[in-house]
């Protein structure tokens, strides 16, 4: 299992925003453990969960589905804007010109640091040509788009993914509360040995414990 | 390897005819990998697997033939992600080089079957690309080989075998079948202009017409077939969720890339919409909401679905869409071409229509033709109705009062005119007897009745006709009902029309079936969905009961099994409850086990056979004989047959009356089969309770010897009591211990061994704490023995002493030396029973006697005290024995006195001097043995009679025993009055007389006889006038006792004095002086008398009147007696000589002695006789 090339720490969180920013896969090829994305519409931290899991030993990637990287701005109503292939280098050098000492507080130009090492930009799920056994999107819109996407896409493989919803507010308390939540469904579904026959069963159950409501639905690559 | 290697030789041959060296570099490379292959872990062969496919078909592919046969060869490898990569490989292959199709295909049927659901989903995927690039493949091929063929039917078989994996447990597959299905129903059928292109998309128009392999018309078939199929899926009603989505999903796909099926597809879907699956939760049901609504967007999009555009609308606004998005997703078309849709539409309508009259033709076609077939089944249940209708009949029409009715009911509706079919069939009934008229009449009107489906028979009758079971599945999709009337006005001319087509149709059914066939169970497939789909859920129309709610009813059916005790018993299904009492006990949760408890509690009396049934239940699923599903595993596996057993031993106490408690305890512990030990605990605290402890014990006792396995515990609980504090435990125990030990040998050297263990206890100076234990009932330690513990220590050694003497007997005796006195004591005071029990003959007690240890003295003589209580006689070899005994080793005279009564005569008198010189106490019981004093010794026969014992007495020396004694001995055998009678005494006085020297206590013995018996006076003044003539005024004690007699005896004594010689008399009287005066008035009286011719002379006169003082005349000569006389009687071998002749009491000196007189001793002498 290969490392995941993005890890953010959960004291970034509000620091990390990309307009539908995102994660990572692992290749193809060998079916190992699960293989899980998140996938965020914008400016909304969803590295959070993608730390959790990748610190779990998940091999996980994250991705943005939206239409540019968004990143928190000196005011909330004024975020910072990029278009996808906007490399972190260059982000970093802008939040840098833009104010320093900001965003080295809020720790966002920490993060785009570490960022950079690992991977040239941030990617949209769209443009990805991995395949994954799990995508989870913590916005029901998100989990639209997704699920339009792979719809539209050719079939070629049969390759069956599980699209997961958990909403996630878009807030700090309650990001890390998803974060919590996904790595815990995550984790619950990595026990079993054929997840295909048990997925069903499984979210059922998590939506009892967790009081939630998990939308699900299987596409193909 | 070898072959591997061999082959890289070969390669390394051969490698100059590539002059391509970098072909030469991957081959040396793959060479390389696939060596490895074979020991690498699965892990690493995943990683060359992925190596040689990336070099092999990628970079290489004219290698991908050469190294085939290695990486295939893994399929059958253990680890289920090499056999993935396998199919991953031949996947490849397939795309990259499908003419290597029938090499690989067999790989992949075979992998189908795997036992991983991971692999055979990993299959089931690869397949939609092999089968779509192998029927391209097969496709093109002009003139296909026989491998081809093969391949091809492979293929199909593979095709087959996925379609019926819809139908598989897993859901995963499941889900990866409707994919693999879908990609079949697009690539088995035709596009149009509305379908979505995609890229290296294949239809059967690219099926060539001469392709001698395929049909594009039987494919065709086919997939409206799979398409029906996948319809029928995904309106099932308890399709999982996934299942549904991928299926929803599957068939817009369809939809979208062959429009053909648009219309079923909107219509499944709009179907689904209006009735969601109930199994689905709230969740899913939204995410199968946003997911159909997401497909009827993309549906909408297609040009294809622009003839449905209201239907989906519809359907989307019910879904939440707006209608301006709605109009947004709609394509844009330009008047002509909606013109042509709509009149497309019209076209499609009456298309549709004559397809239905064909489908409706057909279907009646079908149905006549498969009628012929099911007319067997109808014809069968006609019978059976007609059979059961006549029976039904004939027993009514038994009743003469039912016909009667039947006639009267029935006459008013006669009709007035005969029918003239009537006239025509009716064959008057004649000559029957009343039986057949009725059968007769049974069997006709039982037809009539089946034929209208009525009576009783008509519940024989399927409900649908028979055949419409064997109808062919796509007659029965589509519900013929609204179908077939509408068009049954035109139906001549429909059928004209399509009949051509029709005929065209049926081939290909037929075809279609051949293939369905050679795919093996792809109809019972079909026949499995279609049931699937009719078959009634009950789960999906019921709502689980609540817990409690359910419990009640649990118990309360419980209950009413239990009260139907009686109704079972009269109904003769005593022992089918019993069963399923004993099922359920055994198996359902507590309070049902616990309510069946009670229930049989409640009469135990009545109801333990079913408490055994219900124990041997619980022990056959503890043992594991029985299974069921429900397993107590809160619990250790014995915890319900134990609790059950406790529970039915302490309902038996707590409830029974004694003596049915008794009974039943018996039974249980008797007959459990098993006893865990705590029950066995129970049942010691049981024992010790008053009432039952006998009962306990027995009880012990006979589990011991029924209960093999457990004897040793049981014997352990009885050897336990028999050393309890209270005697009754004990002597109970004891006895049941002698019966194992004895009788049923058992566990007899554990028993010895406790026996021996708590024997040698005695030779501690202190009781060791060992011995004091609750479990003995005395719990508190002692520093001192006491006779009762003692006696506990001993009891069973001694009690088993009698059946292993030579063990015990040692033992004891070991101990016996050992121990202190006061121990000492107690064991001889223990020793009465055993030793008796063991009798007189064992050897070992004889040996004992025999050897006698040093410090055994006591204890031997107690034994041989024991031995000879109340015998008569004493054994000969007993007594040798003891005789022995006496007389080498033990000096000590008082081990003779038990087996006196065994001695002989002389033996008996040799020793009596030692006997008489004990304490009084033990002399008293001397005499009492010698002389059968007391019912003790009354049976005795001793070799000493009482007159021959006085003698004795009187005869021992009294240098060997002091006179003080022999006297009190004398006096012990006087004083038995009943023994020493007159007659008696008389003839111990006249052997006495006859001993010489007179024994000195002689004159004792006479002068006390007399006293006893006055009577004896006359003999007495014989006697005295004998020891006259013995001369008796030579010992001077014996003189003055003769002196003291004729006192006593005076006046009748008087005539003997007058025959003692004159010195004599002259002392005499001068001893007695009173005795003078009477002397002298009796000489002078007799002088007077003139008959009297003796005459006294004047020396005694003087004598007697005390003149002649002064003149004494000794005159030896003057005796009666000679030398002779004294020899002859010394040689007489008389008793007396005997006597006489005994050591110690040879006379001192050899004295005259008179003629034994041979008178009757009985009658006195007369007075004056000489």
């Amino acid at each position: 299992m290969s490392s995941p090339p993005v890890s953010l720490s959960p004291a970034n969180i509000w620091s990390q925003d990309f307009g539908g920013k995102a994660g990572v896969t692992a290749p193809e090829k060998l079916d190992k453990p699960l293989q899980v994305v998140t996938v965020r519409a914008a400016s909304v931290p969803s590295s959070k969960p993608h730390n959790f899991l990748a610190k779990k030993g998940f091999n996980v990637r994250s991705y943005g589905t939206g239409e540019r990287v968004k990143l928190p701005g000196m005011t909330f109503d004024k975020p910072n804007v990029y278009e996808f292939g906007t490399s972190y280098e260059d982000i970093h050098r802008d939040l840098e010109s833009k104010d320093k000492e900001f965003y080295t507080q809020n720790g966002l130009l920490h993060m785009l640091d570490r960022n950079r090492r690992l991977k040239k930009a941030p990617e949209r799920f769209q443009e990805t040509k991995e395949k994954f056994d799990i995508i989870v999107t913590v916005e029901e819109r998100v989990y639209d788009l997704v699920v339009l996407h792979m719809e539209s896409m050719d079939s070629v493989y049969n390759r069956p993914v599980h699209v997961l919803n958990v909403d996630v507010v878009d807030n700090a308390e309650d990001a890390l509360m998803g974060a919590f939540l996904i790595t815990d469904m995550i984790n619950l579904l990595a026990k079993s040995n054929d997840l295909d026959n048990d997925i069903d069963e499984m979210i059922q159950e998590f939506e009892e414990r967790r009081n939630r409501v998990i939308l699900h639905s299987v596409l193909f690559y | 390897m070898d072959s591997i290697i061999g082959r890289s030789q070969f390669v390394s041959e051969t490698a100059n005819l590539f002059t391509d060296e970098k072909t030469a570099n991957a081959r040396a490379k793959v060479v390389e990998w696939c060596n490895e292959l074979a020991a690498a872990p699965a892990t690493t062969k995943c990683e060359l697997l992925v190596k040689v496919q990336e070099t092999v078909l990628s970079s290489c592919v004219e290698l991908a033939e050469e190294f085939l046969e290695p990486v295939l060869s893994l399929a059958h490898d253990q680890n289920m992600d090499v056999r993935k990569q396998v199919v991953c490989f031949v996947e490849q292959v397939c795309k990259v080089k499908v003419e290597l199709l029938p090499y690989v295909i067999n790989i992949i049927s075979m992998l189908l079957r795997d036992s991983s659901a991971q692999v055979i989903k990993r299959v089931i995927q690869a397949c939609g690309s092999i089968y779509k690039n192998g029927l391209q493949y097969l496709c093109s091929l002009t003139d296909p080989s026989d491998s081809a063929e093969q391949a091809w039917n492979i293929l199909s078989l593979i095709k087959a075998q996925i379609l019926d994996l819809i139908d598989n447990e897993n859901d995963g597959i499941r889900t990866n079948a409707i994919k693999f299905l879908e990609g079949i129903i697009v690539l088995q059928s035709f596009a149009d202009e509305d379908s979505l292109k995609r890229e290296g998309d294949f239809s059967l128009v690219d099926v060539p017409e001469n392709c001698k392999l395929i049909r594009a018309q039987k494919l065709q078939e086919e997939g409206t077939n799979i398409f029906d199929i996948m319809l029928q899926f995904h309106g099932t009603t308890h399709i999982s969720s996934v299942n549904l989505i991928a299926c929803t999903s599957s068939l817009c796909t369809v939809a979208k890339m062959r429009p053909v099926f648009m219309g079923a597809v909107v219509e499944a879907f709009k179907q689904l919409n209006a009735n969601l699956p109930p199994t689905l939760t709230d969740s899913q049901v939204s995410s199968v909401r946003k997911s159909l609504k997401m497909q009827l967007q993309t549906l909408l999009k297609n040009k294809g679905a622009y003839e449905f555009s209201a239907t989906i609308r519809g359907m989307l606004m019910d879904l939440g869409s707006t209608s301006n998005e709605i109009q947004k997703l709609i394509p844009k078309m330009d008047k002509q071409e909606t013109a042509r849709r709509q009149k497309r539409i019209l076209e499609n309508a009456a298309q549709s229509l004559a397809k239905k009259a064909r489908i409706a033709s057909e279907q009646r076609e079908q149905e006549t033709r498969e009628l012929e077939l099911d007319e067997e089944e109808l014809e069968r249940q006609r019978q059976k109705s007609t059979r059961v209708n006549e029976k039904f009949l004939a027993e009514h029409f038994r009743a003469p009062e039912v016909v009667v009715s039947l006639v009267v009911e029935f006459l008013p509706g006669l009709p007035v005119e005969v029918p003239q079919k009537f006239l025509t069939e009716y064959t008057p009934i004649k000559q029957m007897s009343l039986q057949q008229q009725v059968s007769n009449i049974s069997r006709i009107f039982g037809e009539q009745l089946t034929e209208n489906r009525l009576g009783p028979g008509a519940a024989t009758f399927s409900k649908e006709p028979p055949m419409r079971a064997k109808k062919s599945r796509e007659v029965s999709t589509t519900s013929e009902a609204p179908q077939v009337t509408p068009m049954d006005v035109d139906e001549e001319s429909d059928r004209k029309l399509s009949e051509e087509e029709l005929q065209r149709k049926e081939e290909a059914t037929k075809k279609l079936r051949e293939t369905m066939e050679r795919a093996k169970g792809e109809q019972t497939v079909i026949e499995r969905m279609k049931e699937r789909a009719k078959t009634l859920k009950l789960q999906e129309i019921t709502k689980p009961l609540p817990r409690n709610v359910k419990e009640k009813f649990l118990v309360d059916a419980v209950k009413r099994i239990l009260n139907s005790e009686r109704q079972c018993v009269k109904g003769g299904v005593s022992s089918k409850r019993r069963k399923l009492v004993t099922v359920i006990a055994a198996t359902f949760p507590d309070n049902v086990r616990y309510g069946i408890m009670e229930f049989i509690l409640e009469d135990v009396k009545q109801r333990i056979d079913l408490a055994f049934s219900w124990l041997f239940e619980e022990y056959s699923l503890l043992q594991g004989f029985t299974r069921h599903t429900y397993v107590k595993r809160e619990n250790r596996p014995d915890h319900a047959y134990n609790e059950l057993l406790n529970q039915l031993i302490f309902g038996i106490g707590e409830r029974c009356e004694h003596k049915e408690k008794i009974i039943l305890l018996r039974r249980v512990y008797l007959e459990a089969p098993i006893l865990p030990e705590d029950v066995v605990g129970d049942l010691v605290q049981l024992s010790l309770v008053d009432e039952f402890s006998q009962h306990g014990l027995d009880l012990i006792k006979d589990l011991a010897v029924l209960r093999p396995p457990r004897k040793n515990r049981f014997v352990r609980i009885l050897l336990n009591f028999s050393v309890h504090e209270r005697a009754d435990l004990r002597d109970r125990s004891l006895s049941h211990l002698v019966n194992l030990y004895h009788v049923q040998k058992i566990l007899p050297a554990r028993i010895d061994e406790f026996a021996l263990e708590w024997l040698q206890f005695l030779e501690q100076e202190r009781p060791p704490s060992s011995i004091f234990s609750q479990d003995f009932g005395r719990p508190t330690a002692e520093t001192d023995w006491r006779e009762d513990t003692t006696k506990v220590c001993l009891g069973l050694a001694l009690t088993l002493l009698p059946y292993k003497p030579e063990v015990y007997v040692e033992k004891v005796c070991q101990v016996f030396v050992t121990t202190s006195a006061e121990l000492k004591r107690t064991i001889l005071r223990s020793l009465d029973i055993p030793i008796k029990k063991l009798g007189v003959e064992n050897p070992t007690l004889l040996q004992l006697i025999e050897d006698c240890p040093k410090g055994m003295e006591t204890l031997v003589i107690r034994i041989i005290y024991i031995l000879t209580e109340r015998v008569p006689t004493p054994p000969v070899d007993l007594v040798r024995r003891v005789r022995d005994l006496y007389q080498k080793r033990l000096q000590d005279v008082r081990v003779m006195i038990p087996v006196l009564s065994g001695l002989s005569r002389s033996e008996l008198i040799s020793v009596l001097p030692k006997l008489i010189k004990l304490n009084p106490a033990v002399v008293k019981e001397v005499f009492n043995r010698l002389l059968g004093i007391g019912a003790e010794f009354a049976h005795q026969t001793m070799a000493l009679s009482p007159t021959d014992l006085l003698v004795a007495l009187h005869t021992i020396d009294t240098n060997v025993c002091d006179l003080k004694s022999i006297v009190k001995a004398t006096s012990l055998c006087l004083g038995e009055r009943e023994l020493y009678t007159q007659e008696v005494l008389m003839a111990v006085l006249q052997q006495l007389v006859e001993v010489v020297p007179l024994p000195t206590l002689m004159m004792r013995t006479t002068i006390q006889s007399l006293t006893l018996y006055p009577r004896l006076s006359n003999f007495l003044l014989n006697l005295l006038q004998r020891l006259i003539m013995k001369q008796v005024w030579r010992q001077k004690v014996i003189w003055e006792g003769f002196l003291k007699t004729v006192q006593r005896l005076k006046p009748q004594s008087l005539p003997i004095l007058l025959n003692l010689p004159p010195a004599q008399l002259q002392d005499a009287l001068q001893q007695c002086p009173d005795l003078r005066p009477a002397l002298l008035e009796y000489a002078e009286s007799v002088q007077d008398e003139p008959m009297n011719g003796s005459g006294i002379t004047q020396q005694i006169m003087d004598i007697i009147s005390g003149k002649a003082v002064d003149v004494f005349i000794t005159d030896e000569s003057g005796g009666y007696m000679s030398a002779d006389q004294i020899k002859k009687e010394v040689q007489d071998p008389s008793d007396i000589c005997v006597i006489s002749t005994v050591p110690v009491l040879t006379s001192l000196t050899p004295l005259p002695v008179p003629a034994p007189v041979s008178s009757d001793l009985n009658q006195p002498l007369p007075p004056g006789e000489e």
